[in-house]
């Protein structure tokens, strides 16, 4: 007899689909019903080896989300991109996306300012809505976010809320299904920026504006720590940003799943990582610097707003921020050593909030017994 | 120099004698090498010789030292000529790669049917591996509705 995929054993079979890249999965899924039950409960692409630069992710176009594949290639054709329209999300009018661990939270405006919070995994295909904490809740859009997770053995993923209106932190558990207040706080003189923290290893990565005196300022970054529920010290960036106030551009990013990366655009566009990242310590090391003016062809105004790092094509891509004079309309850049440039566009508004993604198996269903299913390892 | 040689029988009763250093790749093997079984001969059961020889053919490439050294680029050429056979003969290393417990061969044999699939329609898919579809047209396209997020 001689063997056949369909005669192989499932649990080998299931080593064969772990290999295949998430970008096949639709396919893969909707080859036989064996596969896609396999899917659900073996990670496709789970030890998959990333051949070329291919980067996935969402984002946000105006206010839908959008799934993003970006292919970087050598030659003359640098960059591949294919951007879609997530369909589960039509109706909902998007206003923040963050990723953690294969979910996706976001925040979006159904009818006359009636904010949702919403948690999913696309892998799955479940979705979590997110009570609201009370009945008028239409300041929801203005709060400062973060997601994560602690460093318990299930993993309880969490959400934090800095209320705008009250000024006080909350706290969210998908275990729990429940909010509770948290007594933390800054120090008067730093604010926190209100969008774009970021995930690393379960605690959360925020822009930080501290205030040395009046009228002068300088960036920081500060940690919140979802295991311990409190922020870290002030973190320390790679750059001065002591005084520029507002006139410098800085962004933080993920480099794989390991590593914070820093962008900060003043005269130049300058571009860190991370060697070291923990709650209370970080260090860097130098990326890449360009000077814009310099670039032949380069428009005169240009803010850099989410950005991937590929290390191993030594290049960044940066998206480009809306601006007053709209002149960045879905465009977005990718910078290399040596002055070298290209750009690309994607959709018809600038792109925000990217994030990329890694799926996981994390269920969002509760149970008969109220506890969330535990996650499989 | 002499090398301490252990001979394996295949299911179809061919024996291959082969250094115990090249055998041992296969954890399995080197198993049965810890605990002194290995007098006789290693019969195994589930690998038929056509199998075994492509099997010592790989751990005999990959049995890289001062006396074979090769470069990891020329290592992944080999791999790519080594592994231009029959479907079925691929999965049949699988299975052998598996029982065997040689992890790079497991891998590399794994990759490259996921190399098959990566890129593919469903229909290709279903027409390379002859798989039957078992899904009704509505339910194919629910499934494909339920996935159109994912980045193709």
């Amino acid at each position: 007899m001689t063997t056949t995929m369909s005669t192989l054993p499932v649990v080998l079979v299931d080593e064969i689909l772990a290999r295949v890249p998430i970008t096949s999965l639709r396919s893969l899924r909707s080859t036989c019903k064996k596969w896609e039950a396999s899917s659900k409960t073996n990670l496709v692409g789970g030890k998959a080896t990333a051949r070329k630069s291919s980067h996935v992710g969402f984002i946000l176009i105006g206010d839908k989300i959008c799934s993003m594949k970006l292919d970087l290639n050598g030659g003359d054709d640098f960059v591949d991109t294919s951007v879609n329209q997530v369909s589960a999300f039509d109706g909902f009018a998007i206003s923040q996306l963050f990723h953690c661990d294969g979910l996706l939270f976001c925040i979006s405006n159904n009818h006359y300012s009636n904010y949702t919070l919403m948690v999913c995994n696309m892998y799955l295909g479940e979705t979590r809505l997110i009570q609201n904490r009370s009945l008028f809740e239409s300041y929801q859009n203005f709060c400062s976010y973060a997601f994560g997770y602690d460093s318990s053995k299930n993993r309880n993923h969490k959400i934090l809320r800095n209320n705008s209106v009250s000024g006080g932190y909350e706290i969210y558990s998908l275990k729990s299904d429940s909010w509770k207040d948290l007594n933390v706080d800054l120090e008067k003189s730093i604010h926190l920026w209100r969008l774009g923290s970021v995930s690393l290893k379960g605690n959360a990565y925020f822009r930080v504006i501290k205030v040395i005196e009046e009228g002068v300022w300088e960036y920081n970054l500060l940690c919140f720590d979802f295991t311990r529920e409190s922020f870290g010290k002030l973190l320390s960036l790679p750059f001065e940003s002591l005084g520029d106030e507002g006139e410098g551009i800085m962004v933080i990013s993920c480099v794989r799943d390991d590593h914070l990366a820093v962008l900060y655009q003043r005269d130049t566009l300058g571009i860190w990582i991370s060697t070291e990242i923990e709650p209370n310590k970080v260090s860097w090391r130098e990326f890449l610097q360009v000077d814009l003016a310099t670039l032949d062809g380069f428009p005169d105004v240009f803010i850099a707003g989410r950005f991937i790092v590929d290390e191993e094509k030594q290049v960044v891509v940066v998206f480009g921020q809306e601006t007053e004079l709209d002149l960045n309309h879905g465009n977005a850049f990718i910078f290399g050593r040596d002055g070298y440039f290209t750009s690309f566009t994607v959709g018809d508004a600038p792109p925000e909030d990217f994030t990329s993604y890694v799926p996981s198996l994390v269920s969002l269903q509760i149970d008969k017994t109220g506890k969330r299913k535990a996650r499989d390892d | 120099m002499s090398s301490k040689m252990i001979v394996l029988m295949s299911s179809d009763g061919q024996s291959f004698e082969v250094e115990e250093a090249v055998a041992i790749q296969s954890q399995t093997i080197a198993h049965m090498v810890e605990d002194d079984c290995v007098a006789d001969g290693i019969p195994l059961a589930n690998v038929e010789s056509k199998i075994l020889v492509k099997v010592i053919e790989y751990c005999k490439k990959y049995h890289v030292d001062e006396a074979n050294p090769i470069s990891e680029e020329d290592l992944n050429k080999w791999d790519e000529k080594f592994m231009d056979l029959e479907q079925s003969t691929i999965f049949e290393l699988i299975l052998a790669a598996n029982y065997l417990n040689i992890k790079s061969l497991f891998d590399l044999t794994c990759q490259t049917v996921a190399d098959m699939i990566k890129g593919k329609t469903p229909e290709e898919i279903r027409s390379t591996f002859n798989i039957e579809n078992d899904f009704t047209p509505e339910e194919e396209e629910a499934v494909r509705k339920e996935n159109q997020w994912a980045f193709e």
